[in-house]
C-alpha cells in the first residue's frame, strides 16, 4: 500500500507545473520535503525515534544515542570536508559514532527502518510524476542525502513512485548545494529539464545557473528545531506538530485566530495533560481538599483542569481565586507592619519601580490617589505622572513623603486588608482544611502572602507550580510547602532555559481576559466582587490572540482526556519530560509562523502594569542600545530571532549572532544557538 | 618466606544490590534551614530514599511543625529522632545511622543548612551502580559555595563561588585535609558498615575522619558536575551560623589534635617510623631554608635592578633638563635670525 499524506492537493501548483510539462523533456524532482516528507517535525527527530526503539530492545545502553548520532554526522562532515569531499555517507557517519561495533550495526539498520516508517509521499509530486510518465517524459530524482542510493530508491518505491535509480549525493560524490551534481544530471539527461524542490539555493539558484528550469515547492518543508535536547522526549511534540502543520497547509490561508488556535492545540496537548496529571497526583498524595487556581496565570490551568475531568474520581474541589499582588501584598504587609514600621516585604511592594513607574502608579498601590499626600508629591516631583526612574530625586523623596504620612498609608492598608480578607473568607481560603494554590509560579510571593493572611492556627496552604526560581527560597519558610513541575529552585536558569527565557509568554498565554484585580467591593447582594485595573491593551490582546490560543488548548485537553488519544498522541506517551521538550522546541526554536505569533504578544512586567511592552521591537543601530533592549525584553530568544529574520545580509546576521551569543550563552547551549547560524 | 605482596588493586569491591538512600539531616533550632533542607530532598529526581531527621536537643515543637508541613510530600518515608541530650554532630549522625544501616544501601549526610541540585542523587547512585565502578566506596560531586544572610524568616544569598574538588581524589590529599564537604558525597552502606560509625570523640572534623576511613576501604570517585550547594553564613553568631565559619579556632585546635593522634597511632604501631618522620621533616625544613635563601637572593637581585632602574631614570631626567636648557639658549638667536633671513629673502 502506498504511503501518502491525506490532504487536498494544491491546485494552483499543479496547474502551473502541468503547464510546464509539455515544454520540457525531463522532470527532475528533489526527494526529501518534495517527493517525500517525514512525519516528524524536524528531520533529526528520526534519531530520537531510533533511540526510542533501541531502548525498547536493549535498555539503558541506548540512552544518549540520538545526540551521539548527531555529533557523529557533524564529525564525519568535518573530516570529509577536510578531505575535499562534498558529502558524507551513512557508513562514514556510523564509523564516527561512539559505541560498540554491534550497536553501530544495529542502530544503522534501525535508522534505515525508521526512515522507511516515517517517510510518506507528497500527493502533488506523486501525481505530477505520474502525469509526466503518462505523457512520455523522463522522471528523475535528485537528492542531497547521506543515505545509500538503494535506500532512497526503496523509500521512493515504497511511497508509490515508479522511478529509475535516483541521483544521491552520497553515491555520486557531488551535491545540489555546491551545484556540482547538475552537470552530471544534464549530461546524463539530454534535453530540457524542469527541476522541482524545496530549497531556494540547492533546488532553484544552482540548477538555474546551468539553464535548468526550476519551480520551488515549499508546502511540505520541515522545521529545523534545536530547542530541546535530542532525546525520545521530543517525539510526542514532533509527531503531533508535524501532523498539525501539514493539516494547516492543506487549508486555505488561515486567519490569525485560526493560527492561534492551532498553536494552542499543540501547546495544550503536549504541555497541559502531563502537568494536570502531576498536579492531581500531588494533590491526592498530599490530601488536598481544594485547589485554588490563582488569577491571572492560573486561568488556563483551571479551565484545563475542569475540561479534563481529571478530578472526577476524587473529592478535590477546584476554584479560580481572583487575587493579585496588588491585593495580597498590601493586605499581608498590613498584617506584618505597624504604623511606624513597614516590613521588608511591604517596603519592597511600596517602593519597587521599573523604568516606566510613575508617582501615580505608586500611589495607586496603596489607594492614595486623591489624598492629601498628593500635594506633597506634586511639589516634590512636579507631576504625578513623573517617571520615578528618570527623575533626579528617584524613589527617595517618595519614600520620605510616604514615611512621613505612614499613618495615612497604614490606614489605607487596613482598608485593603479588610476587603481582601473578606473576599478570601468568602472564597473559603481562610477555612481550616488542607488546600493548595496552583499558578505558573516563580517566587512563591503570593503563597507567602496568603499564608500570612490565614489564621495562625491553620495548616499552611501548599503551592503547585510550573516553575520556581532560586529566589523563592526567600519566601520558603513563610510560604510553606511548594513544589514545581518544570523548574526547581534548586536548579540553575541554564537547566531550564525554556522556562527561564519565556516567563512573559507563559504568563500571557495562561492569563484570563480580565485585567489584574486591584481590590474588592461588596455588591448589592453583599457579595465581595473583584475590581479590575483599566488595561485596554491587555484586554484587546486577549480578545485578538490569547482567547483563540486557549480555546485550542482546552479543546485539545478535553479530547485527549476523553478519548485517551489526540491525533498521533496517546495520553500515556506524555510525561513532564516530554512537556518540557515541547516547551523547549516551541519557545527556544520557534518556526517562522510561531515566531511571528508569539512575538506579537505584549507583556506588563510590573504588577501595576505601568508598561505593556511588545516583544518584537525594531533593532537599534547602536550595539549597546540593542543589548539594553534585549536585557529588558521578556522573550530574548524571540526578539533576537526576529532581528535575525529581518537581517538582509551576512554582516547584519553576524551582528545578531554575536548579540545572541553574548546574551543567551548563559542559558543556552552551543547546539541551541546554532539557529543563529542559518 | 613471602618476598612481595600485591599492592594494586586493594580497594575492596563494593556492590549495591538495592537502591535505597538513607539521608541523615542533623538539625538544632534552625527551622528556616530545615525547611530548605527538606525541600532540597523532595526536589530530587531520584525518589528512592528515606530521611532521618535528627533533632539534636533542639526545640521539639519547632521541628515537628516544619516536618508536619512536609510529611505528606515525604510520603511518610522519614523518621524523626529527638535527642534529649546533645553529644555533638557525630553522635547525632550515629543515632540515625544505626537505623539507616538496616534499611538503606547508600548513605548521605545532608546538613540542615546545605542543599542539592535536583540531579545529585540520580547522578551519584547511577555512578555507584555502574559495574565498572565497584572499587568506589563513595562518590562526590563538584560543588558551589553560597554565602547567605538570614533576616527575619528569609534567607538571602549574598554571593556564590565555585568550590573545587580535584578531578581525581587521592588518599594522600584527603589525609592532608578534608577535600569534600559532607553535602557533596554519597557512601555505599557496605563501606560504611565496614569502617564503623562516625567518631563521636570529635566535636568537629568528624566528616574528615570518616572520609579517611572510607578511603581505607575503597576509592572516592568524583562527578564533574556541580550538584551540591555548600551554604555559609559568615556573619552569623546565632544558631544559624556554620560550624566551619562560626568555629574557625575550634577547627584549628582540633585539626592539630587530630594530626597528633595520627602520628601517635603510627608511632605506637611502628616506633621505627619515627626515623622516617624525622628524616622527612629535616629534609623538608632544609629544602624550605634552601628555597628561602634562593628567594631572598632573587629578591636582592630585584632590589638591585630596581635601584639601577631608578638611577637610570634620574640620569635620563638630568639629560632631558640639559637638552632643554641648551635648546632654550639656542632658541632666542634662532628666533631672531628668522626675521633677518626673511629680510634677506625680500631684498634678494
Amino acid at each position: 500500500m502506498n504511503k501518502i499524506i491525506p490532504w487536498a492537493v494544491d491546485i494552483d501548483f499543479m496547474a502551473q507545473a502541468e503547464a510546464m510539462l509539455p515544454l520540457v523533456d525531463v522532470l527532475s524532482l528533489d526527494v526529501f520535503d518534495t517527493a517525500l516528507t517525514r512525519t516528524v517535525d524536524s528531520p533529526i527527530d528520526v534519531f530520537a525515534e531510533v533511540e526510542k526503539r533501541l531502548f525498547q530492545h536493549y535498555g539503558v545502553c541506548a540512552n544518549g544515542f540520538a545526540e551521539k548520532r548527531e555529533l557523529a554526522e557533524q564529525k564525519a562532515r568535518r573530516v570529509r570536508s577536510q578531505q575535499g569531499y562534498e558529502d558524507v555517507t551513512l557508513e562514514l557517519i556510523y564509523q564516527n559514532l561512539d559505541g560498540s561495533e554491534w550497536m553501530r550495526t544495529r542502530s544503522k539498520e534501525l535508522e534505515i527502518q525508521v526512515e522507511k516508517d516515517v517517510s510518506v509521499a507528497v500527493p502533488e509530486i506523486l501525481r505530477l510524476s505520474q502525469r509526466a510518465k503518462a505523457v512520455g517524459k523522463k522522471v528523475i530524482f535528485v537528492s542531497d542525502m547521506y543515505l545509500p542510493q538503494g535506500v532512497v530508491y526503496d523509500l521512493l518505491v515504497a511511497a508509490g513512485y515508479n522511478t529509475t535509480i535516483p541521483y544521491v549525493s552520497s553515491h555520486v560524490g557531488e551535491t545540489k548545494s555546491k551545484g556540482t551534481i547538475w552537470q552530471t544530471v544534464k549530461s546524463n539527461n539530454p534535453g530540457t529539464i524542469l527541476h522541482i524542490g524545496d530549497d531556494e539555493w540547492s533546488d532553484v539558484t544552482n540548477p538555474s545557473l546551468l539553464g535548468i528550469k526550476t519551480m520551488r515547492f515549499e508546502r511540505v518543508i520541515s522545521n529545523r528545531r534545536c530547542g530541546a535536547r535530542l532525546t525520545p522526549n521530543v517525539l510526542p511534540f514532533s509527531y503531533f506538530n508535524r501532523k498539525a502543520e501539514l493539516e494547516k497547509r492543506m487549508q486555505s490561508p488561515l486567519t490569525e485566530a485560526e493560527k492561534w488556535n492551532y498553536l494552542g492545540r499543540t501547546f495544550g496537548v503536549n504541555v497541559l495533560p502531563p502537568f494536570l496529571q502531576w498536579l492531581k497526583e500531588r494533590a491526592v498524595k498530599n490530601g488536598v481538599k481544594c485547589l485554588y487556581f490563582l488569577a491571572r496565570d492560573g486561568y488556563l490551568l483551571h479551565k484545563a483542569w475542569e475540561a479534563s475531568g481529571i478530578a472526577n474520581d476524587t473529592r478535590i474541589e477546584s476554584r479560580y481565586l481572583q487575587v493579585s499582588r496588588r491585593t495580597i501584598n498590601p493586605a499581608a504587609g498590613f498584617f506584618e507592619s505597624r504604623a511606624n514600621y513597614f516590613s521588608p516585604h511591604l517596603t519592597q511592594f511600596l517602593f519597587g519601580v521599573d523604568n516606566a513607574t510613575t508617582v501615580r502608579h505608586l500611589l495607586d498601590r496603596v489607594s492614595l490617589s486623591n489624598s492629601s499626600i498628593e500635594y506633597e508629591l506634586r511639589k516634590a516631583y512636579g507631576s504625578l505622572d513623573a517617571k520615578i526612574a528618570e527623575h533626579p530625586k528617584g524613589i527617595d523623596d517618595y519614600a520620605l513623603v510616604v514615611r512621613r504620612n505612614s499613618h495615612l498609608v497604614f490606614n489605607s492598608l487596613r482598608f485593603q486588608h479588610r476587603q481582601t480578607i473578606s473576599y478570601l473568607g468568602q472564597q473559603g481560603v481562610l477555612d481550616d482544611t488542607r488546600m493548595a494554590i496552583v499558578d505558573t509560579g516563580w517566587n512563591g510571593t503570593m503563597q507567602r502572602g496568603l499564608n500570612k493572611l490565614r489564621h495562625s492556627g491553620t495548616e499552611k496552604l501548599m503551592g503547585f507550580y510550573y516553575g520556581l526560581w532560586h529566589y523563592s527560597g526567600i519566601n520558603r519558610f513563610d510560604a510553606g510547602y511548594m513544589e514545581s513541575a518544570f523548574a526547581s529552585p534548586f536548579e540553575l536558569p541554564s537547566d531550564n532555559p525554556e522556562i527561564a527565557l519565556s516567563v512573559a509568554l507563559l504568563e500571557e498565554l495562561h492569563s484570563s481576559g480580565a485585567p489584574s484585580v486591584i481590590g474588592y467591593l461588596k455588591n448589592s447582594d453583599r457579595v465581595y466582587v473583584p475590581q479590575y485595573q483599566d488595561a485596554p491593551e491587555e484586554v484587546k490582546q486577549y480578545q485578538d490572540k490569547v482567547q483563540h490560543f486557549q480555546a485550542g488548548a482546552i479543546d485539545a485537553v478535553r479530547t485527549i482526556f476523553e478519548k485517551g488519544q489526540y491525533g498521533p498522541l496517546k495520553i500515556n506517551d506524555l510525561t513532564l519530560d516530554t512537556a518540557k521538550a515541547a516547551l523547549a522546541q516551541l519557545l527556544l526554536s520557534p518556526n517562522k509562523e510561531e515566531l511571528e505569533l508569539l512575538g506579537s504578544i505584549g507583556h506588563a512586567f510590573m504588577f501595576d502594569h505601568s508598561t505593556f511592552n511588545p516583544i518584537n521591537r525594531d533593532q537599534p543601530n547602536d550595539k549597546d542600545l540593542a543589548g539594553d533592549l534585549i536585557d529588558r525584553n521578556d522573550w530574548k530568544l524571540g526578539l533576537l530571532r526576529h532581528w535575525h529574520a529581518k537581517a538582509t545580509n551576512a554582516e547584519e546576521r553576524k551582528v545578531v549572532r554575536d548579540l545572541a551569543t553574548s546574551k543567551l550563552d548563559v542559558y543556552m547551549s552551543e547546539r541551541q544557538l546554532r539557529q543563529f547560524w542559518v | 618466606m613471602r618476598m612481595y605482596f600485591s599492592i594494586y588493586p586493594n580497594a575492596i569491591p563494593s556492590y549495591s544490590t538495592a537502591d535505597r538512600v538513607g539521608i541523615i539531616i542533623r538539625t538544632k533550632d534552625r527551622p528556616i534551614l530545615l525547611s530548605r533542607a527538606l525541600s532540597s530532598v523532595l526536589n530530587q529526581k531520584y525518589k528512592n530514599w528515606k530521611v532521618y531527621i535528627v533533632n539534636d536537643c533542639g526545640d521539639r515543637a519547632e521541628v515537628e511543625k516544619v516536618v508536619d508541613q512536609y510529611k505528606s510530600a515525604l510520603n511518610y518515608s522519614y523518621r524523626v529522632i529527638h535527642r534529649i541530650n546533645s553529644y555533638g554532630m557525630e553522635s547525632a549522625s550515629n543515632a540515625a545511622l544505626k537505623e539507616a544501616e538496616k534499611e538503606c544501601d547508600f548513605l548521605c549526610i545532608h546538613d540542615d543548612d546545605d542543599s542539592w541540585h535536583t540531579l545529585f542523587l540520580e547522578e551519584c547512585i547511577s555512578f555507584l551502580k555502574k559495574n565498572t565502578n565497584t572499587r568506589f566506596a563513595a562518590v562526590a560531586t563538584q560543588f558551589t559555595m553560597i554565602n547567605e544572610v538570614i533576616s527575619g524568616t528569609s534567607v538571602y544569598e549574598t554571593s556564590r563561588s565555585e568550590g573545587f574538588l580535584p578531578e581525581r581524589l587521592r588518599f594522600s590529599d584527603m589525609v592532608e585535609m578534608n577535600r569534600v564537604p559532607p553535602i557533596s558525597i554519597v557512601f555505599r552502606m557496605q563501606a560504611v558498615k565496614a569502617v564503623g560509625y562516625f567518631n563521636e570523640f570529635l566535636p568537629v572534623l568528624g566528616d574528615w575522619d570518616f572520609h579517611i576511613r572510607i578511603f581505607q576501604y575503597g576509592d572516592i570517585g568524583v562527578i564533574p558536575q556541580k550538584l551540591a550547594y555548600y551554604h555559609h553564613r559568615p556573619k552569623t553568631d546565632s544558631e544559624y551560623g556554620n560550624t566551619v565559619q562560626a568555629g574557625v579556632d575550634k577547627h584549628r585546635d582540633n585539626e592539630v589534635l587530630y594530626e597528633n593522634a595520627m602520628v601517635r597511632a603510627l608511632l605506637t604501631e611502628h616506633p621505627s617510623y619515627m626515623a622516617i618522620l624525622r628524616i622527612l621533616g629535616k629534609r623538608m625544613s632544609l629544602e624550605r631554608e634552601e628555597s628561602k635563601r634562593e628567594f631572598d637572593s632573587v629578591m636582592d637581585q630585584l632590589k638591585d635592578t630596581n635601584r639601577q632602574l631608578s638611577q637610570l631614570e634620574d640620569s635620563m631626567r638630568e639629560a632631558r633638563t640639559m637638552v632643554s636648557e641648551i635648546l632654550e639658549e639656542l632658541y632666542e638667536p634662532w628666533y631672531k635670525s628668522i626675521f633677518k633671513r626673511r629680510k634677506k629673502c625680500v631684498n634678494q
